[in-house]
This record gives structure tokens, sequence and C-alpha cells, in this order.
């Protein structure tokens, strides 16, 4: 085991995956002579040159495009957006060329491609620069969509990415970037639509992923010295879903709260709740819970920002109203 | 046209039902395919769906009474003027009841005038068997109930915790725990009236015994090469294949063979049947019960295991339908689990053998000329002897202790 950074981690991985496979190019802004926005291609450019570490201008809908059309001809690229936010300026080419090409052409061709993009909030950019993004992409049949929250995730689950033959959008919490976590030695894959157990626990059921996914580790453990045992389970993948370890955590505790930094409407707890309300409903001992960011623009005020995204207290408080503990306004 | 419902025909020698919940009230609109009733037959409680759409004009048989089937148990009108009609007549013949039994069946005006006022009063008991609404839904989460249910214990029992008296999943178990008696368990020292179910198995086990001249063929079967294979194979094949399952293959193998075993004695004839469908006998812990695995012929050893496992837990769930009991053509009663060494059970009517499993134990063999251990299971034919005769019935039973005996036989 070596201990290092998430953006280490996944610099590592693109050593590994660029040595390994030929085919394997990176390009976006300021990922090549600058050693990205977040260091994370930081040396790579040095290693493998301009032609495999490409900087392009800003011009997201046409690299993103540029992207594909190498994928389809036989490269593996892999396209950083400088933000999730970004990827709106893309939308055309990600979501009706890229996800729908394989398919649309009876699979005469395969887009095998990785599509990165940092979010989230927390850093005082402002409204257009700090949303969570994701469940436009898990709304898309055709992509998959993948968001580790740890060193050791990230690293492998970007070797899978690399090396599926379909498109995935690659999310990267901005606030992930510096923490530090083990990492296996050696060249190791994550499995893409595995969940995983952060924390096992009996009475309630977590549901979480990226940044937030550390937030209520804290808040299970706080929550522990009050006696209650809560089992956090980090997602790591948003399409496809590893409902059978959602189920069987249900199963287990009875009680479910989500918590996500996304947008309550139509966020992914929506798509959680309902899957669980489906397949899991007669394992529920309390309505579902979501603890999610507030349907606001991201506000730039320091103070106002925190208000706006989901805490360890508004953690804490929804477990203890599905247990009970606490009015949950229910009859 | 005003549409009278009659108790129905739920299984094939169902007599009479128990009339257990009204879902709608005098008054209530019912649509095609609603709940209108429960019915307790001998087997299972069923709910019952009407098939008229209209409204409930008269309930015609009370909760918890019984009646033969074909009785009318309720009437749906379908115009206003129906309703009333039949509401006023349900009134008068009511009210003659009640005459009846006041007078003797006399004239006296008074009284009859008495009577009329009765009819037209706000209390509604006498005259169309109203029963009232005990209580109200009760407030539970979807795991309590479901829990409940799995149990067999009803939420009235149970006292919630949950906000606003809701019961949630912790009551119920707490409940069960505690041991707490079920609705139809009796305290010792009463009388227990028979329910349809109980009822159904006495009238079943007397009618065998009065009819079916019994008699038994016994076989100590040496089970050390079953067990050994049933452990490797559940081990390569992640399975949970039961001894009970061995059991059903080698007797549905050796059924092939002597196809006399399968039928039946039916008045003058003997009639052979087209599949060998094999009742298991399950305890349920209320009561008896005895789903049927059927087309034995045709199901290798894993497909009879696992159809065997997902209708004994329907068994015990109380969800069995009557195409899950009815249709055997041989039956099996494992009382090992209890460890009872031998069983000599009774036939089944419409068949002519049933076979009992006792409880493996390790016992002094010989082997050549040796003591050895092995491990032995009792197992007791039952036979009727107007079909078969002691060489046919020993004819099967050898051929069941030999495929027991060299379980490779099993798996082919």
């Amino acid at each position: 085991m070596a201990r290092m950074k998430f953006w280490q981690a996944i610099n590592q991985g693109f050593v590994e995956e660029m040595e390994r496979d030929p085919d394997v190019f990176i390009l976006g802004e300021d990922v090549g002579l600058y050693g990205g926005t977040f260091r994370v291609t930081e040396g790579l450019f040095d290693r493998f040159g301009p032609v495999r570490v490409l900087d392009t201008p800003i011009a997201e809908n046409g690299f993103v495009g540029m992207a594909i059309g190498a994928a389809i001809t036989g490269l593996r690229p892999v396209v950083e957006l400088m933000s999730i936010d970004f990827a709106s300026i893309a939308m055309d080419q990600i979501v009706s060329q890229a996800a729908k090409m394989r398919y649309m052409f009876g699979g005469g061709c395969k887009v095998p491609m990785v599509i990165r993009m940092p979010e989230g909030t927390g850093t005082q950019k402002g409204a257009q620069h700090s949303q969570c993004l994701e469940s436009w992409f898990v709304h898309i049949p055709g992509l998959k969509v993948v968001i580790p929250s740890t060193p050791a995730d990230v690293k492998g689950m970007l070797a899978s990415s690399i090396r599926d033959d379909n498109p995935v959008v690659f999310i990267e919490h901005e606030k992930l970037y510096n923490i530090t976590g083990d990492v296996p030695e050696g060249e190791y894959t994550v499995p893409i639509g595995k969940a995983d157990i952060k924390r096992k626990g009996a009475d309630v059921t977590l549901l979480t992923y990226a940044y937030m996914t550390h937030v209520s580790l804290k808040a299970a453990g706080e929550l522990e010295a009050e006696g209650i045992s809560v089992e956090v389970i980090d997602l790591r993948t948003l399409r496809p879903l590893d409902e059978e370890a959602i189920l069987k955590s249900v199963k287990k505790t009875n009680r479910v709260v989500i918590v996500e930094e996304d947008v309550i409407t139509m966020g992914m707890g929506a798509e959680l709740a309902a899957i669980i309300s489906e397949k899991g409903f007669f394992d529920l001992d309390a309505p579902i819970i979501r603890v999610a960011g507030k349907d606001v623009p991201i506000p730039y005020s320091k103070e106002l920002e925190k208000m706006a995204i989901p805490n360890i207290d508004e953690i804490k408080t929804a477990v203890k109203k599905s247990l009970y503990k606490e009015d949950g306004g229910w009859d | 046209m005003a549409q009278a419902i009659k108790m129905p025909k739920l299984s094939d020698d169902m007599q009479e039902g128990t009339l257990v919940k009204w879902f709608k009230n005098v008054g209530d609109m019912v649509e095609e395919g609603e709940i209108l009733v429960e019915i307790e037959t001998d087997k299972a409680n069923m709910e019952v769906e009407c098939f008229y759409p209209g409204t409930l004009a008269a309930q015609s048989v009370a909760e918890g009474e019984t009646v033969p089937i074909g009785t009318v148990i309720a009437m749906i009108a379908e115009s206003e003027e129906e309703f009333e009609s039949l509401v006023n007549e349900a009134a008068k013949q009511a009210a003659a009841n009640i005459e009846e039994v006041k007078t003797g069946g006399g004239d006296d005006v008074e009284e009859d005038e008495e009577v009329g006022a009765d009819q037209n009063g706000s209390d509604g008991h006498h005259q169309l068997h109203v029963v009232e609404e005990i209580g109200g839904p009760r407030k539970a989460t979807p795991v309590a109930r479901r829990i409940a249910e799995e149990h067999g214990v009803s939420l009235v029992e149970i006292q919630g915790t949950g906000p606003r008296g809701r019961i949630l999943k912790d009551d119920v178990e707490k409940h069960i725990q505690a041991g707490k008696p079920k609705a139809a368990v009796p305290i010792p020292a009463q009388v227990l009236p028979l329910d349809q179910k109980r009822k159904y198995i006495v009238r079943k086990m007397v009618e065998s015994k009065t009819t079916i001249p019994h008699y038994y063929l016994g076989a100590d079967v040496k089970v050390d090469e079953m067990l050994k294979l049933r452990k490797e194979y559940n081990t390569a094949k992640e399975t949970n294949v039961t001894i009970t399952d061995f059991i059903v293959k080698a007797s549905a193998i050796a059924l092939e063979t002597y196809p006399l075993v399968n039928a039946h004695f039916d008045e003058d004839v003997i009639k052979y049947k087209e599949h060998i469908n094999i009742a298991i006998a399950v305890d349920t812990g209320e009561i008896l019960m005895a789903p049927v695995v059927k087309n034995c012929e045709s199901k290798p050893l894993s497909v009879l295991s696992t159809e065997t496992r997902e209708l004994v837990d329907k068994a015990r769930a109380k969800k069995l339908m009557p195409e899950d009991y009815e249709g055997g053509t041989f039956y099996i009663s494992n009382i090992g689990g209890f460890g009872i060494d031998e069983i000599a059970p009774i036939i089944f009517p419409t068949t002519s053998a049933i076979l009992g499993v006792g409880a493996i134990a390790k016992k002094v063999v010989v082997e050549g000329d040796e003591f050895v251990i092995g491990q032995v299971m009792k197992i007791i034919l039952s036979a009727d002897h107007r079909v078969l005769d002691g060489a046919r019935g020993a004819e099967f039973l050898k051929q069941v202790k030999d495929n027991l005996e060299n379980p490779l036989i099993l798996f082919a």
C-alpha cells in the first residue's frame, strides 16, 4: 500500500494506462503544458509528448466532438472538461453523438472514450462553476457514469473506465483532489457498477457518493457515540446502479437516508428512492429521506454556500427522524 | 336485474365455507372485480371478488357464519329502485322473523304495527345482518405489516410505538417473541370449535381409515452413500438439496417402474394416472398441508428440489392456492425432522399408497460378517390392498430402498 493524494492517484493511473496501451491519449484545456488545473496531468506532457497530451482551445463542443471522432476510428481518448458546468456547451456531442452512435449504427462502431469532469460546491466559485450535474448524464442510456470518492477507488475506476468500450462520464469532486488515502501497489482495477460499503452498520442505511461520502462517514462516527449504528454505502457508480447492494442493505436495516450534494429536485436521490420504493417497499420501517442540495443557484458568499448543501447536522437529524427519535412530520 | 351472490365452491371437495369478513357494507358501490368477502375454506382463507357491478343491497350471511356452498350470501342491486325494493324486502323478511319469534307466528295486529315501526328505524342491525366494523385499519409500516402477515399475527393485537401509535417492525417482533397467542389459539381448558381446515382433515382421515384396507411394509435404508453424495453435490453446486428431495426423486423413479402404485381404486375400477404428482406433507406449525410437486416423471433432481422448496415456503406462508395442493397421486410424509424413528401414515383418498419416512440414526449394521456403524433411515409404505397386493407393494418399496442406497441413479 502507498499513501497518496486523490489527484496523484489519477496521475499514476494515467501513467500506467498510457504505457500499457498506446491508443490512450488525453485532451482538454491546460492538460498539457500547464499540467492540469488540479495538477491531475502533471508531468504527463513531458513523459508522453504533445500529441498524446493534447492542449485544446476553449471549445468544448469542438474537442469533445474530436474525441468522439478519435474513439470511433480506433483510439481511446480521455477528454477533460475543466468543470462539469461546461458540459452544457458540449451536450449535443455527449448526449446525441457519443451516447447513441453505437446503438444507432447497429453496433457498427464503438465509442471507447472517457469524459472527465470535475464538479462540486464549496470553493466559492459562484453559481456557474459549482454545480453537481451527474443526474443529467445518469438520465442518458448509452452512457456510464462513475464518481469515485477515494484515491484507491479513483485509480482503479479510471483504469476500468479507460478499458471500457463505452463512453464513460468520469466525475471527480474538486474537494477530493487533495485528500490522502491508501492505494494498492501495482496495476489493479475497481469494477464499474459495484457500490462499496465504506462502513458497516445495522440501524440505518446511508446511500451517498463523492464528497458527501466523507461527510456521511463523519456523521456516522458521531452517531455511533449516541448508540446509533449507521451503514454508509458509497455508490461509486451512478449508472448502472448497484441495486443488489442497495436493496440488500435496506433489507438489513429497514431505513434509508440518501445524502447527495446535487440539487434535491430530480437529483440522484429521486431515482434511488423510486427504486427502493418499488423493489424494497416491504422492508421499510420508515419513509425514505433525502438530504440534498437546496433548490437554489449556488451562492458566492461563503456562508450562504455552506447552507446550500448538506452538512453533518442535517445528516444526523435525518437519521434520527428515520428512527423516530425526532419528529419527521409524518403522522 | 338484481344479482344474488352465492357461497362459491373454491376447491374440489369444498362443501361449506365460513364468511370471515365483509369488505363492503350495505349501500356501498361495488365494481366488477372488487373484493367483496373473505371466505375460509377447508384449506385456506381466500378473498373473493364480485363479478357484478352495482350496490350491495344485502349481506345475507354474517361474519363468522358457516353456510353450505350455493347459499346466497349477498344481493347486488343494479339500480336505485332495485336497491330500495331489496332493502325493503330484507326488512320485511327480518321483521317477519322477529314477529314469528315474538308471537309464535300469530296475527296480533298491535305487534305487527310495533314491528312495522322498527323497520324504518335507524337500527339496521336486526334487519340486514349489518355487522359493526371492529376498529379501523391499523397503521403500520410496510415491513411491520409484512412480518405480521408472515407470522400470522393480527395487527389488532399489537400496540404501536411509532408516531401516532403506528406499529413498527420492532413492535411486531417483540410481540412475536413474547409468544402471545394468535387469535385462533384457545385457552387449554376451553372447547375448541373446528375450523374448516381441521374439519377437512377429519373428513379425509376418517374416510380413508373406514374405506381403504391398509397394510404396511417396512424397510431399513442404509443412507451413508446418500448423505455423502448430498453433501458433495450441495457443496459443488452451492444448492440446498434436502433428504426429502432425494426421497421424492427415488419415489418418482420407482413410480415410473411400477405405475400401479400411482393408480387408485374408484368404485369398481382401478384408475391409472397420466402424471406422477408427489404430495409432500408439511407442518405449518398449526396444521398439516400437503403441497404437490407436479409431473415428477419429467423433472431432474435439481428442478424437483427448487420446486419443493418454493411450495414448502408457500405452505408455511399460508399462500398455497388450490392448484398447489390438488392432484396428488402419491404422498410422502417425512416425520424425521422431529426425531421420530418411523411413521405408518394414513393413505390419502384418491391415491393407493403413502410413504412414511423416519429420522436417520446411527445404528449397528451387518456388512459381510462384521458389525459396522451405519446411518439408517426407516421407511414404511402404507398401501391400499384393493389395488396393491403385498408383492406389488413390496416390489415398489424395494426399488425405493435400492434407489436411496445407490443414489447415483437419482442424478441420471
